[in-house]
């Protein structure tokens, strides 16, 4: 069974060193392949004298193009399972296995590991939260399936989706839309409790000013997805 | 009455110019592969009309008096703005499929940049 970690990477100078390290000691059976999304600090530098196994990306393709790279590379390396862990430390690689194995037993064909199912650990402000809600409410009346932690970005998948994936996946921010399409596409859903950390260093890519067109764009693209997709009965 | 007929054709005449101008622009431009044929359509059509109400004055005057437009200068204004939208839009259709062909571009070009650079250091390693 190979694994693939899939870590997009922008400006984690401060935090990708001690991520890799992690993963490598809490999760040695799983291979790992960072996407440097352009980044403009010393990011790459880090990469390259580190020896470890990354990608650049020669534009910023944002954290949906730039993950799709890495579905792209599971499938072309022949993947059984890819997971998606970001690289700025809120993911501990301690549930690797955890977010894994009801992909593994077949019991889900996405899994997502979800902060929100034990209410422990980093759970992120009341103005995220409630965007979050809404997101997930959304997606509860378009696709009739609840999911609590839509925009986690810890997440495993198997070889159908990455080839799923790696033809089709959402471009800026595309966790929620991921989930979306999937459960319309007929996949199996579902959520694992993770506990998630603060992130250590750099910065989210969903900052206040931008959160505004987050919602919007992500609701827009829901509907979109809803109104484009043919449903396919549950498989 | 006469002011109304000599601004008219003063108008006409514009129209005349500035329609033959941008359907000569628009050749100039396929001819020179400055713009793809299939981009151009839209133009061509655009100017195509602009040149038939330039040349046939009673086409607009039938053609508002239909529509309810009172003056018929505006009808000619209205057409501009529909192709003019028509054209914004096949615009951006067209930049959403260049962005989903870059960003398949540059992934590969990430994802081969990645075995050259494996295979370099094979080969330093051998030598």
């Amino acid at each position: 069974m190979k694994i693939l970690v899939i870590i997009p990477c922008y400006n984690e100078q401060a935090s990708i060193e001690r991520v890799v390290k992690n993963l490598k000691e809490k999760a040695p059976f799983a291979d790992y392949l960072i996407i440097n999304d352009c980044s403009t600090d010393a990011t790459e530098s880090i990469l390259k004298a580190n020896g470890m196994n990354y990608i650049n990306n020669p534009v910023n393709l944002g954290i949906g193009g730039g993950v799709q790279a890495g579905y792209l590379y599971a499938k072309q390396n022949g993947y059984d399972i890819a997971v998606q862990m970001d690289g700025d430390g809120q993911h501990d690689p301690a549930y690797l296995a955890a977010v894994c194995r009801p992909v593994i037993s077949g019991e889900m064909d996405m899994a997502i590991g979800s902060r929100f199912i034990k209410k422990e650990g980093f759970q992120s402000s009341f103005m995220r939260r409630l965007g979050i809600n809404i997101i997930s409410a959304l997606i509860k009346v378009l696709s009739g399936k609840k999911v609590y932690d839509v925009t986690s970005g810890y997440r495993a998948c198997n070889c159908e989706l990455i080839e799923f994936f790696s033809d089709d996946y959402a471009d800026d921010y595309p966790e929620p839309e991921a989930i979306m399409s999937c459960v319309l596409s007929g996949y199996k859903v579902g959520e694992v409790p993770v506990i998630m950390e603060e992130r250590q260093g750099g910065v989210s890519s969903i900052r206040s000013l931008k959160s505004a067109y987050y919602m919007i764009k992500v609701c827009l693209a829901l509907v979109v997805d809803r109104i484009s997709t043919k449903r396919k009965a549950g498989k | 009455m006469m002011d109304f007929v000599k601004n008219t054709l003063t108008l006409q005449h514009l129209l005349i110019i500035g329609s033959f101008v941008l359907f000569a622009m628009i050749v100039w431009l396929i001819k020179n592969k400055k713009i793809e044929v299939k981009y151009s359509i839209i133009w061509l059509a655009f100017s195509a009309t602009m040149i038939a109400f330039a040349l046939c004055r009673y086409l607009v005057l039938v053609l508002s008096d239909i529509t309810g437009v009172v003056n018929p200068v505006n009808f000619i204004f209205l057409t501009q703005i529909i192709f003019i939208l028509l054209i914004l839009l096949s615009v951006t259709a067209v930049i959403s499929g260049f962005s989903r062909k870059i960003k398949r571009l540059a992934q590969s070009n990430a994802l081969l940049e990645k075995r050259v650079r494996e295979l370099e250091r094979k080969i330093t390693e051998k030598e």
